[in-house]
């Protein structure tokens, strides 16, 4: 086993049960179980998806909309387990999944930052000590006391990035975080997901946007309907998908 | 494919997930912090800005008392010292039982944004649920001590039985709750029936009458019902200075030690499939 790769995907797999036949009720299972036949249509958002990632490298995945992007992350991230193949991932993974993933609305920025924390395993001490450099960097002000439900979506977008990138990951999953910040926002996570980078943070980052891909990552995958379209250096794979 | 110990790197291996029993159990125990942290988030987001919440769920065991105190000794006039205490005391017991099974079957709903985007151990939402009632049970001594003061409740060395007695009431209750809210995501409906079967449950209970008027033959039956157990277990020594019999607590360990450890394992073997359901 390679200790030196950072994820291992072998063959992955991730079905949803379609919703046109879910057994929702106790009506469902009594007229399916006299049917004896429990239909359950498989839709695959991910299949046959087989690549490695050294420790240090950033890929940027790329692809259409339900393309199963987010899909992958997730795998990553532990929160899917795969239905099929195998995934191995070595390291302390930071996921920034979808916007405000790990937040509570009802909940102020302040007791977020906390939960965040401690859930991407930081204790009470350690979220403490980094408070202030988290609250400085998301130029939240006096929000960070507001609850959450108060935000813009840049806002929490901020706090997020803020949060999850305030001590150095080993690996980074970032799904589309930078679409809502604005331009002054965005030069400082990319400068800030540079400077991990050189040190050794591994990043995953899901982005439409292929110039930044382009500028963050070495590396680039562009998924369709699941599966691999391309792989390869972010250069040819960012703009072969452009070119489509 | 284990983490060795020469290298401290955390390693997640979707083929190394063999036994969710013991996995579970590890990474609740390296993130107990979280735990804390969810109970005071369930905390904030139920009494979500209302003081008074808190109040309510103290007053509401009180006004319930009261209720059943005026009905049943004007009804039936059961003789029973300490009545309106008896009828306390089993509401403690039952309601501690009933919210928390009721909340866990809605955890894994109520969580579903942080299911679906985080991994954290499932038990986490479940125990945190448990945890809230826990407190509640604790908090509604203040008021049972404020009856037992005015009732003038003799107080005694027995008393302190009710540790281990609330101790293995927990075990149940952790167990059965992981059951309910394993059956959920996959029944939608349970929840109803699950609210129906507490009903009956309620009454197959001595919450309010003497166990005395059950018919001999059926008696054995009816003290086989693990909360007829465990209400036993804390009301005796609480309100009459006496200690159940043996068989009553090996009967009470069984149920407890039982039920946690194969809602644990049912509620594990299915908890990766609730990110895909919730
Ligand atoms: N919980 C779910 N239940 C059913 N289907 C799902 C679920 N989550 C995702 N899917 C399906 O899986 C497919 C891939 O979704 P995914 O979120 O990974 O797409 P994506 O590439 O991230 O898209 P986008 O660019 O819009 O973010 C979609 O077709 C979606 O409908
Ligand atoms: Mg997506």
């Amino acid at each position: 086993m390679n200790q030196n790769l950072a994820i291992q995907a072998e063959n992955l797999g991730i079905y949803f049960r379609m919703p046109s036949e879910p057994i929702s009720g106790t009506k469902d299972l009594f007229v399916q179980a006299v049917k004896r036949k429990i239909k359950i249509n498989q839709f695959w958002a991910l299949r046959h998806v087989s690549f490695e990632l050294k420790r240090g490298e950033s890929i940027g995945i790329m692809g259409r909309n339900g393309a199963g992007k987010s899909t992958l992350l997730k795998v990553i991230a532990r929160v899917l387990t795969p239905k099929e193949g195998r995934i191995i991932v070595r390291g302390n993974v930071f996921p920034m999944l979808e916007l405000g993933a790990g937040f509570v609305p009802d909940l102020t920025g302040h007791e977020n930052i906390y939960l965040y924390g401690n859930i991407l395993g930081l204790t009470n001490a350690e979220v403490g000590k980094l408070y202030d450099e988290i609250v400085d960097f998301s130029e939240l002000g006096d929000f960070i006391y507001a609850p959450l439900r108060s935000y813009s979506s840049g806002m929490v977008a901020r706090l997020a990035f803020a949060t999850a990138t305030a001590v150095q990951p080993d690996l980074l999953l970032a799904d589309e975080i930078l679409s809502v910040g604005d331009a002054p926002f965005q030069e400082k996570c990319i400068h800030r997901m540079m400077h991990y980078l050189s040190h050794g943070t591994t990043i995953v980052f899901v982005s439409h946007s292929t110039d930044t891909v382009k500028k963050i990552c070495s590396r680039g995958m562009w998924l369709e309907h699941g599966t691999v379209k391309m792989s390869g250096s972010a250069e040819e794979v960012a703009d072969a998908y452009k070119a489509q | 494919m284990k983490n060795t110990s020469t290298d401290p790197t955390p390693v997640y291996d979707s083929a190394a997930l063999v036994s969710p029993f013991i996995d579970e159990t590890k990474g609740l125990y390296s993130r107990w912090f979280i735990l804390r942290r969810m109970i005071y988030t369930n905390f904030k987001t139920r009494y979500k800005r209302s003081y008074l919440g808190v109040i309510w769920s103290l007053l509401n065991p009180l006004l319930n008392m009261i209720v059943f105190v005026v009905v049943f000794s004007q009804l039936f006039r059961f003789q029973i010292p300490h009545y309106p205490l008896y009828i306390l005391s089993g509401q403690m017991i039952f309601t501690f039982f009933a919210s928390s099974t009721a909340e866990a079957m809605m955890q894994i709903l109520y969580n579903a944004t942080m299911i679906r985007r985080v991994y954290l151990p499932k038990t986490i939402y479940i125990l945190a649920g448990i945890a809230i009632n826990g407190i509640n049970l604790i908090l509604t001594f203040i008021p049972f001590l404020l009856i037992a003061l005015i009732d003038k409740l003799e107080f005694s060395v027995q008393m302190f039985m009710i540790i281990p007695a609330l101790l293995l009431l927990s075990c149940f209750v952790v167990g059965m709750s992981l059951i309910v809210a394993t059956i959920t995501p996959y029944l939608n409906d349970f929840s109803q029936i699950w609210g129906v079967l507490i009903t009956l449950w309620t009454y197959l209970t001595p919450l309010f009458y003497p166990v005395d008027i059950i018919p001999e033959q059926s008696l054995a039956l009816y003290k086989s019902n693990p909360m007829y157990i465990y209400v036993t277990l804390f009301r005796d020594p609480l309100l009459y200075q006496t200690i159940p019999e043996l068989s009553l607590w090996i009967n009470g360990i069984i149920y407890g030690v039982v039920f946690l450890l194969f809602g644990w394992w049912l509620f594990t073997k299915n908890s990766n499939e609730f990110a895909y359901r919730a």
